[in-house]
């Protein structure tokens, strides 16, 4: 009797489970009905187009609601320390307190990378290694504290000392105040293009009177030159951040929304009043908040939940690039992967369309080169460029050359292949590297998969013995595409005294320099170019990540580092009032 | 008994102290730079050094290992947070009373639920009201606790809207995590506690009670149930224990703040001054918990308490004895 009623309870169980999975049993295949990104970006920096003036001209019919706005955000900042090391909970809400002297984001009408003038007027290049930096003369924090070039100098120094974050800014080596307005900086003789533009949206600038007149050194009471400050923050709760009652410094540019006058798109606009972040750590439960009510915003969506947010008129979706996930050899002497033939052989088995589709369910971007194409630095021209495509017969070939110049019979190769077991899709990328490998030797166990946590992966990563191949994480939300190439194939610069690939190809190392110094096509492409003709890094494609929401959200605008710029996105007030 | 009870607070104190040098070896030999992890994968080696040196990991691991005890044991400084430079005494402060709260609500309803469920299945033995309370204890120890908290999200949050499907600010967000948390547990307790008095229901002195005509209730619980406590007061104690630290899928489906999801967070980015001090509290706060239930046998069983009192007489007797035994001979 017992048995029976135990069987039954376990069948009830099952069929709950499955009843749980959702309407749509097929995964996602469509890209959900959002906003469009990536757009191409020129080689060169632009200038901002004017923000269309949808609100500007009729009346507001709800200026006076509350316009208070919920976010879920996957973990509490921590801290509002200015100057912290990386938190996911942080950049969604430290943005909203905080400005850098220089802002990079995509500009909501274009999907281009801009640079926008928050806090600084411009800044003229001395020499290679001198800049001057003029900031604007009217700002002022919420505490009504002006800000000035002294407190620039103040907050980089803090920056340099007390960040974990310093290394960011290693290339700032020296400052000087010339005036309440200018600051001059001295830096590496080693920084290439963008690099001191980098510097420059790096640092959050808050007053030095302010810094030193909050208890906790602004770990819990800060103060920035937003139009917003930090009303509560409950830890591991809720924080609430709301518009100053003080005007705003820049209030004026906000209202002409003129970018010459010092507007900026994603964090300059106060369409909202109130924004209150809700911590929640777990993806279901988020789901479960969004579907609730209980939130307004969902910035962690799984991609099983698509297809109910984009079937359900009551919810809307915003998409955006997630990480470049891209197939690295070990090119060192330890590993077979040295002879380039079998590189290729690899590389024209696999199909980066078949990765997308194991990944990502076919949702995202293959890509032709080690770049997003809205970054700087990007070439137009390589849209059409020929690239490693499924080609069983060419890599037939490529193994064959390998096999006979090599000595190895094919049942004897034996491949280690690791990956970071904390990206879900790293997992079903390595998997269907390893199925081509299998296709491509006929041998079942040429290759192990290992995977590691996050922590571990990056010090494995650094012992050119631990593997033969590794899957690499590219950030796809950098200004321009040599903040990845410098990473991990430019060896001058590496702890190790080698690029991620332990090729020692100093050649390469010289062409990356060489793009660093100008982000000229030719550069660039002879970059793109010779990494492909050695097929160092293959495969790349990056997934699709999203947001979700209420109809309460009319546009999504997306922020710097990919945040959510609450204050910048279109809402309608109707829905909740 | 007083004497028993210090003695087992000296011997937590050796007791802490191992289980520091083990974490503290433990987080030293865990691969994973934690400079590397605070700067990011673009670090030059001098500035990886400069951090090191910073952190006081260039030091031998003796000298690390001497100033961490140092600092633990003797200043009481548990530490600031690599990553994010927060004192991880404020973090633990902030977090252990909400996983408190949790264990405590977890084991009320364990007790009042499992133990009666238990006993009805002891006294209704191989009857249906037997077998019912043990599929229902099967079903508690099989269901997946993450899968039980969105279903009751789903149902108590979504559909009828009764109660919050996240956080604890409100004293309603926590019925869901208690259920969720203490139902594993409650199961195992009906099955210790009917297991236990099937024991002593088919003692002797039971068959003389009623013999003499008790009521069934008096047999049960004045006669029966503290001679079944025992087992019983093991797994509620080994269960709070392990809820202090191990309820790490509740906190993060109902994202409550606790210790779990703390240790778990700095294990994750090797912050080795949250993983070591968690451990050391937790440490300290079940040997604290066994100390209870040890005091609780000799509070239920008079046999033990004498034993506990008697511990230090006895050996003095036996002493005694065999001096004038030798003496004899």
């Amino acid at each position: 009797m017992k048995k029976i009623v135990a069987l039954i309870l376990s069948f009830v169980m099952v069929l709950s489970l499955a009843a749980c999975g959702g309407g749509s049993a097929a995964p996602a295949t469509t890209a959900a009905p959002a906003e469009t990104t990536a757009a191409p970006a020129g080689g060169d920096e632009t200038t901002a187009p004017a923000e269309e003036t949808t609100e500007a001209e009729t009346e507001d019919p709800y200026k006076d609601a509350p316009k208070e706005v919920v976010v879920g955000i996957v973990a509490d900042p921590g801290t509002f320390y200015p100057w912290p090391g990386f938190s996911q909970g942080g950049r969604h809400v430290w943005p909203m307190l905080y400005q850098t002297l220089l802002s990079d984001v995509r500009d909501p009408e274009t999907g281009d990378i801009t640079h926008y003038h928050a806090l600084m007027d411009h800044y003229d290049e001395i020499s290679p290694t001198e800049y001057e930096v003029h900031i604007y003369e009217n700002i002022y924090d919420t505490a009504g504290n002006h800000f000035t070039a002294n407190d620039v100098a103040f907050c980089w120094d803090q920056f340099k000392t007390n960040s974990p974050a310093a290394s960011n800014i290693s290339g700032l080596l020296e400052w000087e105040v010339i005036d309440d307005y200018t600051i001059k900086a001295i830096t590496s003789d080693t920084l290439g293009i963008g690099d001191f533009d980098e510097i420059l949206t790096t640092v959050n600038m808050v007053t030095q009177a302010a810094f030193e007149a909050s208890p906790d050194g602004m770990a819990t009471t800060p103060v920035g030159t937003t139009g917003y400050v930090l009303e509560s923050y409950v830890p591991g709760s809720n924080c609430v951040v709301t518009l100053n009652d003080k005007e705003y410094w820049n209030q004026a540019a906000n209202d002409s929304k003129d970018i010459d006058a010092g507007y900026i798109p994603t964090s300059d606009t106060n369409n909202v009043k109130t924004v209150r972040f809700e911590f929640i750590s777990d993806q279901n439960t988020m789901a479960i908040a969004l579907e609730n009510g209980d939130i307004d915003i969902n910035t962690n969506v799984a991609v099983i939940d698509i297809p109910f947010y984009s079937s359900d008129d009551n919810y809307t979706v915003h998409q955006y690039p997630d990480n470049i996930l891209s197939l690295a050899f070990n090119c060192s002497d330890v590993s077979p992967f040295h002879d380039v033939n079998l590189r290729k052989a690899l590389a024209y088995s696999i199909s980066a369309q078949d990765l997308l589709d194991a990944c990502y369910d076919g949702d995202g971007w293959t890509l032709n080169a080690f770049a997003m194409d809205y970054q700087m630095g990007y070439q137009k021209s390589w849209d059409g460029r020929k690239y490693f495509e499924k080609d069983p017969t060419a890599a037939k070939g490529y193994f064959d050359d390998y096999l006979k110049s090599s000595g190895t019979a094919a049942s004897d190769l034996k491949v280690d292949l690791i990956y970071s077991s904390q990206i879900a899709a790293m997992e079903k990328y390595a998997q269907v590297v390893q199925a081509a490998l299998i296709e491509l030797t006929g041998n079942k166990d040429c290759c192990t998969l290992t995977s590691y946590d996050s922590a571990t992966y990056g010090t494995i990563k650094q012992d050119k013995n631990n593997f033969d191949l590794f899957i690499d994480n590219g950030l796809s939300n950098k200004t321009y595409i040599l903040y990845n190439w410098h990473l991990v194939l430019d060896g001058y610069d590496r702890t190790t005294g080698d690029d991620a690939m332990f090729s020692g190809d100093t050649h390469l190392w010289d062409l990356v320099e060489d793009a660093m110094g100008d982000l000229s096509e030719e550069h660039c492409t002879a970059v793109q170019d010779y990494l492909d003709e050695n097929c160092y890094y293959v495969s790349y494609i990056c997934g699709a990540a999203y947001w979700a929401g209420s109809k309460l959200i009319d546009k999504y605008v997306l922020g710097a580092k990919n945040s959510v710029a609450i204050t910048a996105m279109h809402y309608d007030w109707s829905v909740k009032y | 008994m007083i004497r028993y009870f210090i003695k087992r607070i000296l011997m937590l104190i050796p007791v802490v102290i191992a289980v520091a040098i083990v974490i503290f070896t433990l987080m030293y030999f865990v691969p994973g730079d934690p400079a590397e992890i605070i700067l990011g994968a673009q670090v030059t080696q001098e500035q990886k050094d400069a951090l090191h040196e910073q952190l006081g990991l260039d030091q031998p691991y003796i000298v690390q290992l001497g100033r961490y005890l140092y600092d633990t044991f003797i200043r009481f400084d548990l530490g600031t947070s690599w990553i994010n430079s927060k004192s991880v005494s404020a973090e633990l402060g902030a977090r252990l009373p909400k996983t408190m709260i949790f264990a405590i609500a977890a084991m009320v309803i364990q007790v009042l639920l499992g133990v009666p469920l238990g006993i009805f299945a002891a006294t209704h033995h191989n009857k249906f009201g037997d077998q019912l309370t043990m599929v229902i204890a099967l079903a508690g120890v099989s269901i997946p606790s993450f899968w039980l908290a969105l279903m009751l999200m789903l149902l108590f949050g979504v559909r009828l809207k009764w109660l919050p499907v996240y956080g604890v600010e409100q004293w309603q967000g926590w019925i869901l995590p208690v259920i969720c948390g203490s139902l594993g547990v409650l199961a195992q307790m009906a099955r210790q506690a009917r297991s236990s008095m099937l024991e002593v229901i088919r003692s002797d002195y039971i068959d003389t009670a009623r013999a003499k005509g008790l009521p069934r209730r008096t047999i049960i619980y004045k006669y029966a149930l503290p001679n079944g406590l025992i087992p019983i007061v093991q797994t509620l104690g080994n269960a709070f224990g392990t809820s202090l630290g191990g309820t790490l899928i509740i906190e993060t489906v109902f994202s409550i703040p606790g210790v779990g999801m703390y240790l778990q967070q700095g294990i994750a980015t090797r912050d080795r001054p949250i993983v070591r001090s968690s451990v050391v509290i937790l440490s300290i706060l079940f040997s604290l918990i066994m100390l209870l239930v040890d005091l609780a046998f000799a509070f239920i069983d008079p046999r033990i308490k004498a034993q506990y009192a008697r511990g230090g007489r006895l050996k003095k007797k036996r002493a005694k004895y065999n001096t004038r035994g030798k003496e004899a001979a």
